[in-house]
């Protein structure tokens, strides 16, 4: 590791015109009006607070735009690093003593601080934009559901959950039969003990209903039906959604930095690895051909960045996305040593073959 | 392989084949180069553009590999971080981080060579006093003039104390006071008992500064023997004409 050499990647990676084009950015997109009229009168339909759905609404938004525009640009300008030490810095690099390991490693380190400091002030200018942070809830997980047909009066469906922390809420999305009528009904119960919530959704299509879980501790059981004969409902998913309080709605933006830095620490070694064997375009269309299917597809929440337009999803409705996935840790980790293993083969020659 | 008893450079047989157009074609820039340099000994090394003097002092510099054949340098081979620690190389071109002063490009150099703290200080001052760059220190690489980046490159080339000074056209582009400072650099060397090899097209850099000249035609050493017998009343032309292999002629 070389101090010097990961201050020089670091300072490219915050080369003036990156800085131009985020001030741009940030000075586009801070000032516009996210909180879609439509969007906040359904949240308050839903009971959601408008205010926190308001703040989730500019978060999600200016951080999905950094992370189309910004993200593809720092991994693009890594993919560069070998081009540039090919046309020419080579001669002074490879004739040091410094191994290329080290060169490696002290660039990408500079390369990714660079980014992170990036989208660290990002998140700073996100928060002073979306105001006070206020109470939420974060997602801490699932709650299994048990297969399940139509949903009736008649006929509601039970489940239970061993444990669930009391303060927290059950959410499930449902749907309604086309012969439900114009606007049905769903109540959403959960019992511990002697002590019982519930909630009420109506919807003429689909929606979502959430439900305070009881205080005290131990198992909980669940209860959905229809509130009204002939009405059929479906569940759109084989568990409940797990949330906890969570002191302030800022931990968004913290939750999607981490994910971003993250998925930028792998990215970079990977488009730095690719970029000593093709050109740095073809190295940064190959990353980006391949992290698609793992935003799209939700086949790997375990790899960096797979699970960032849930969070930024969940974010846009004022709560804090969970935390990171730990195996996304050691797989960034794995990925960014195979991104430099690649490299070091690739750099064999410091000159082209 | 080790090179002889006080040798700087022993090579044998070095040849570098690049592969171009899709890497389906070759292009042989080295053909078998056999050299052979004594410590102290300061040898030009000249030849038509294109015929392989930068690729083999890279070479030499570890930048680049031969493609096949033998290459020893102070006693070991140039990809050795220990060899690379006592050479010092001037590229062709001025590649150095635009972005840094010169100062901090020193020491980033210095650090890369393996140097500590305390002898990058003291080595920078020295020669960025030497070369004539003390005022600029705190300049920008970028904003220096041309003449003003090859002496800087000589500074760079010289931090080390290197035991082999490898010059890639040392004056192109060198502005007045940079042919001073070659000149004092090239003693300074010389009195340390460093080897140097200067490649160079032009006739004054190596007749002035070289003990011996080794003229490369054909990606082989064709002429070697002393520079101002070698060209006395000749010039380089006139030695790659005579000296160059037939047209069609297989290196």
């Amino acid at each position: 590791m070389n101090p010097g050499l990961a201050r020089l990647a670091l300072r490219r990676a915050l080369a003036p015109g990156v800085l131009a084009a985020w001030v741009v950015l940030l000075l586009l997109l801070l000032p516009r009006e996210w909180a879609g009229s439509n969007a906040l009168v359904e949240a308050a339909g839903e009971g959601a607070d408008p205010e926190s759905v308001g703040r989730g609404m500019v978060r999600a938004g200016v951080w999905t735009m950094l992370a189309i525009a910004v993200l593809p640009l720092l991994v693009a300008r890594a993919a560069r690093v070998v081009a540039v030490w090919r046309a020419g810095e080579a001669d002074w690099l490879g004739s040091r003593t410094t191994g290329r390991g080290a060169i490696l490693a002290s660039t990408w380190i500079g390369t990714w601080l660079g980014g992170a400091l990036l989208l660290a002030a990002s998140c700073g200018a996100i928060e002073l934009r979306a105001g006070a942070g206020e109470p939420t809830l974060r997602r801490a997980g699932r709650l299994a559901i048990p297969a399940t047909g139509w949903i009736t009066a008649r006929a509601p469906l039970r489940w239970t959950a061993e444990d669930a922390p009391a303060g927290g809420r059950a959410r499930v999305e449902f749907g309604f039969a086309g012969d439900s009528g114009s606007a049905a009904e769903v109540v959403f119960r959960a019992r511990r003990g002697s002590s019982e919530r519930s909630s009420t959704a109506r919807s003429s299509s689909r929606g979502a209903v959430e439900v305070e879980l009881p205080p005290g501790s131990g198992r909980v059981e669940f209860e959905i039906a229809c509130s009204r004969p002939g009405t059929r409902a479906f569940l759109a998913s084989d568990a409940a959604e797990l949330w906890t309080p969570c002191a302030s709605d800022r931990a968004a933006s913290a939750e999607i930095l981490l994910r971003l830095v993250l998925a930028l620490a792998t990215w970079s070694a990977l488009a730095i690895g690719l970029g000593a064997w093709v050109s740095a375009p073809t190295a940064g269309i190959a990353l980006l051909a391949a992290w698609i299917p793992a935003w799209f597809g939700n086949a790997a929440a375990w790899l960096p960045g797979a699970d960032l337009w849930t969070a930024l999803e969940i974010a846009g409705r004022g709560r804090v996305p969970p935390p990171i996935d730990p195996r996304a840790f050691a797989a960034g980790a794995l990925l960014a040593i195979v991104g430099l293993l690649l490299a070091a083969a690739g750099l064999r020659r410091w000159r082209a073959t | 392989m080790t090179p002889a008893d006080g040798a700087a450079l022993l090579l044998r047989d070095v040849r570098r084949t690049f592969r171009v157009g899709l890497r389906l074609a070759r292009r042989d820039v080295l053909t078998g180069v056999d050299l052979e340099l004594g410590a102290r000994a300061t040898l030009g090394v000249a030849g038509p553009n294109g015929s392989g003097k930068t690729t083999l002092l890279r070479i030499l510099a570890g930048v680049d590999r031969a493609s096949s054949g033998e290459v020893g340098v102070l006693g070991g081979s140039p990809s050795d971080a220990r060899v690379r620690r006592r050479v010092g190389y001037l590229p062709e071109e001025s590649p150095f981080p635009p972005e840094l002063t010169a100062r901090a490009a020193l020491d980033l150099l210095g650090s890369l060579q393996g140097m500590d703290r305390a002898e990058r200080r003291a080595e920078s001052a020295r020669l960025l006093e030497l070369v004539g760059l003390r005022g600029e220190e705190h300049h920008r690489l970028g904003r220096f003039s041309r003449g003003m980046l090859r002496r800087f490159g000589l500074a760079q080339a010289a931090l080390a104390r290197p035991a082999l000074l490898l010059l890639d056209e040392p004056t192109a582009g060198l502005d007045a006071p940079g042919f001073d400072v070659l000149a004092l650099l090239l003693a300074e060397s010389r009195e340390r008992g460093a080897a140097v090899v200067i490649a160079s097209h032009l006739i004054g850099d190596l007749r002035d500064h070289c003990q011996e000249l080794a003229v490369i035609l054909g990606g082989k050493i064709a002429v070697r023997g002393d520079p101002r017998e070698l060209l006395a009343g000749r010039t380089l032309l006139d030695i790659y004409r005579e000296r160059s292999p037939a047209p069609g002629a297989r290196p």
